[in-house]
């Protein structure tokens, strides 16, 4: 095929292309509204959920996941412009990360000893892990699956801050139920659990989001 | 004579509301620059594989056009996109290859190179499509027929035409993406 007549096929596809964003954003919502929904009616909602996020340390378990989440949500969709790189939103990320980590530096130093272990065990970190996975995983599966639309030169990143998006805002829902309130805690659960999202969501990225 | 950005942002942007004219003048300003850059650092290919890399360069401009901001400058996503191709076809082949973003910025504002070969590696490609799809491109593409013909050969009318062409074009820039 002579370029010339590629090009006037090219021509003749005057199909306008979809936009990503408005897509990815509504395909990300329902399907967290979907998981989130059976995830909470199997866990149920802790009863003192108002107390919880207006009490200054708890509403850190909302505050500190959504702004990952939408951080990493606006990474994939800024990514999907091949001249990006993204290299503000990972800078963002890791701020956050350097924040969380002296946190709980603070906080296991604070600790009397012989408590630490409990306090970062506390009753429920499998739970924990495991729930936030599987709120986080079909949302991630949806957001990977628009963005191979995009045009990403970067896939493992996209993939992985899909992953953060799909992580975070799964952690922030999965907070509704869990009432466990050390940062001992949660900070290493909820950053392990997101953590695990975007690993999962780099390496599919980087297989599925080539072009 | 240099190709403003204005120029060829505004070729973009009619061939993005439907200026089907506009947006194979684009596409032919972008091929002769692409051919222009893919065989100054092609040393020992032939010129088949440099046409192989231009045409995969202007399908993934093209289904990938939809990720261009309009409000946003046009030659950085083009320059983005070209060197994803050009760096991903060398590397294919073991090679690296250095494509500075002056240099491209430089064959945009140079005059055309020679005129296109012909490239066998595309049409067996398409013979590799679902039946339906290669018997679209074989018409439009190879038979330079319109789509009254080739609709009525295949039974399509013209918005199903129009869907059925789009796909087969994403089809082929995902194959040619994953051939070796």
């Amino acid at each position: 095929m002579k370029t010339d007549a590629l090009i006037g096929v090219l021509a003749q596809d005057t199909k306008v292309p979809e936009r990503i964003a408005a897509r990815l954003i509504a395909a990300a919502a329902s399907c967290l509204a979907l998981t989130g929904t059976v995830g909470l009616l199997i866990l149920g909602i802790r009863p003192d959920l108002g107390q919880a996020m207006t009490a200054p340390i708890t509403a850190m378990k909302w505050l500190i996941p959504l702004a990952v989440g939408s951080t990493g949500l606006l990474g994939a969709l800024r990514l999907t412009r091949p001249e990006r790189r993204g290299m503000g939103v990972v800078g963002i990320v890791a701020a956050i990360g350097v924040g969380g980590t002296l946190w709980l530096a603070a906080a296991l130093l604070a600790t009397p000893e012989g408590q630490v272990a409990a306090a970062i065990m506390g009753n429920s970190a499998f739970r924990c892990l495991l729930a936030l996975s599987l709120i986080g995983l079909p949302p991630l599966l949806a957001m990977l699956a628009l963005l191979r639309n995009g045009a990403s030169t970067a896939p493992g990143r996209s993939g992985a801050l899909a992953g953060l998006g799909a992580g975070g805002l799964a952690a922030a829902i999965y907070a509704l139920h869990c009432d466990e309130d050390a940062p001992q805690f949660f900070l290493i659960w909820y950053s392990l659990g997101i953590a695990l999202l975007s690993v999962c969501g780099a390496a599919m990225g980087r297989r599925v989001l080539r072009w | 004579m240099a190709r403003h950005e204005d120029q060829l942002a505004e070729l973009m942007r009619a061939g993005l509301s439907g200026d089907a004219r506009a947006y194979e003048a684009l596409l032919k300003q972008l091929a002769a620059v692409l051919r222009g850059i893919v065989r100054a650092r092609a040393r020992g290919m032939d010129h088949g594989w440099c046409e192989d890399v231009v045409q995969d360069t202007l399908l993934a401009l093209h289904v990938k056009r939809g990720t261009w901001d309009s409000t946003q400058p046009f030659r950085p996503w083009v320059y983005a996109i070209t060197r994803h191709k050009v760096v991903d076809a060398f590397r294919r082949q073991g090679r690296a290859v250095h494509l500075p973003v002056e240099d491209f910025a430089d064959a945009l504002a140079a005059e055309d190179g020679p005129d296109p070969f012909e490239v066998a590696d595309a049409e067996r490609l398409i013979d590799r499509l679902p039946d339906r799809d290669a018997a679209l491109l074989r018409c439009l593409a190879l038979e330079g027929q319109g789509h009254e013909v080739c609709g009525a050969r295949l039974g399509l009318t013209g918005g199903a035409l129009r869907v059925a062409l789009h796909r087969a074009l994403q089809r082929l820039a995902h194959m040619r993406q994953e051939r070796l």
